[in-house]
């Protein structure tokens, strides 16, 4: 399938609106992937139910995500429709209808995954884009979040072989859905740096290249703001923050003897082009965390 | 090309027989370590599927194959049938030339129990015959991850139980 001169010049106008950091040539593929959609004023783009086997660029008009049990969202101008659906794998919650005619581009989600896992600057413009959504909620959201309330006791150990640290990062929420095979990898890349109470794992103005997993004890993330939120176990220090170039306004320290793994974000990324469910479970994760802040924002008071 | 299928297919059936062999010792399996190697397993198992997936994509360009293998997967059994009738189809279209290949494509595919499956397989890849020989296989894997969580899962068998499963073993050990 080729594409008509004028209609690449429109739809390379449009990625470039919707991707501003995407690749050229990654743009030149995804336009051959796109199939242009209009639709009239109150007709369905999907149904409530449907297999979430495509998504929607919107590049005119206005949709909505609706269902009877749930809080429609509107969408208008640009604005990239359904995908939640298609990271998640589940059929869809709501129905898409066009409030008002419009158009949009629809993309096949197995053929969007594959450009992502097939370009490491794609994919981390994919996560910074989910990333950069729920770090702004997050920010307002997040000391409201649960969080336990005594601070561990049990003993930091200062050795890890890559089988406590495959352990360690097993337990990381971000890679709940990644696969053994990128623990594994991550593990073999992941460097302990041990912490005693009160020393600084990185301050304001740090580089923002790395990740840091919390694999024992607690740590406390403070920005400039006053916002100062406690990680666990498990966490990545920073949480969106880490995923959207936010890193550098915060600094982190330790409040008890604790050990964190550091992934340089690089690695992740060059292993993400290794291990496909790495990507689309950290994409997941950061939509899951999207929709449940989402979520507790609406019913906030 | 068709090599490339044989090979793929190989490598499936003797990471599918690894795991079988794993799973069927409950006590070795419910280890943590055991476990570790168990899901490093399922990840080989389903990476040599894709990639089966993607040369049969090749070589028929004009169908779905990833939605028919992901029915393959479906809960349904319908599904998993038409899936299963389609692929072998296709299997039969790949030629005379390759029969090898066919036979070894089937036994990927077919909906079969996992015991019968690693049964069939034992004259292409071997026999597991237990957990622990099988460990003892896998810790000298080409595979560098592998090898060294089977490693470990070996040095942790030679080791007692954790203590609550010591325990758990007193009690049920203790005459009535």
């Amino acid at each position: 399938m080729t594409v008509a001169d004028g209609q690449r010049v429109k739809r390379e106008l449009t990625l470039r609106s919707l991707f501003p950091t995407m690749p050229a040539a990654a743009h030149v593929r995804l336009i051959e992937l796109l199939e242009d959609v209009e639709l009239a004023a109150g007709e369905l783009a999907f149904k409530e139910g449907d297999l979430p086997e495509h998504f929607l660029f919107l590049i005119e008009g206005r949709v909505a995500l609706e269902s009877a049990a749930l809080q429609s969202v509107e969408f208008s101008g640009f604005a990239v429709v359904g995908v939640i659906d298609a990271i998640l794998e589940r059929p869809r919650p709501r129905a898409c209808r066009a409030l008002e005619a419009s158009k949009a581009l629809r993309i096949r989600s197995a053929d969007w995954f594959d450009l992502l896992e097939d370009n490491a600057e794609v994919a981390r413009a994919a996560v910074r884009n989910f990333a950069s959504q729920l770090h702004g909620l997050w920010q307002t959201l997040a000391p409201r979040l649960p969080r336990r309330s005594e601070p561990p006791v049990a003993p930091v150990q200062s050795a890890w072989e890559i089988y406590d640290k495959i352990l360690a990062l097993r337990q990381a929420t971000f890679l709940r859905r990644a696969g053994m095979q990128a623990i594994a990898s991550l593990a073999a890349v992941a460097e302990t740096e041990v912490l005693q109470p009160g020393e600084a794992l990185f301050e304001v103005g740090n580089s923002g290249e790395d990740f840091f997993v919390v694999a024992g004890g607690q740590l406390e993330l403070l920005h400039s703001s006053g916002l100062h939120f406690t990680h666990e176990v498990g966490d990545v220090v920073g949480g969106p923050a880490a995923f959207c170039n936010a890193l550098p306004n915060y600094a982190a320290l330790a409040t008890v003897p604790s050990a964190v793994l550091r992934i340089p974000q690089q690695e992740f990324y060059d292993q993400a082009e290794e291990h496909g469910r790495l990507l689309r479970g950290t994409l997941a994760f950061l939509a899951l965390e999207l929709e449940a802040l989402q979520a507790a924002n609406a019913t906030s008071p | 090309m068709i090599d490339e299928l044989k090979r793929n297919s190989i490598e499936y059936l003797r990471l599918f027989s690894a795991r079988t062999s794993l799973e069927r010792d409950s006590a070795v399996s419910a280890r943590l370590a055991v476990k570790l190697v168990t899901e490093l397993l399922d990840d080989k198992i389903q990476q040599s599927l894709d990639r089966i997936g993607r040369l049969l994509q090749l070589i028929h360009r004009g169908d779905d194959i990833r939605t028919i293998f992901s029915a393959l997967r479906s809960v349904d059994r319908r599904q998993r049938g038409q899936a299963i009738e389609f692929l072998d189809a296709l299997i039969r279209g790949v030629g005379r030339s390759a029969d090898d290949v066919a036979t070894l494509l089937r036994l990927v595919v077919d909906d079969l129990p996992a015991e019968e499956r690693s049964r069939r397989a034992t004259e292409l890849v071997g026999a597991f015959q237990s957990a622990h020989a099988t460990l003892e296989l896998l810790a000298k894997d080409q595979d560098a991850i592998l090898r060294d969580l089977a490693g470990h899962s070996l040095s942790g068998l030679d080791r007692p139980r954790q203590p609550e499963s010591l325990r758990l073993l007193e009690l049920l050990e203790r005459p009535a």
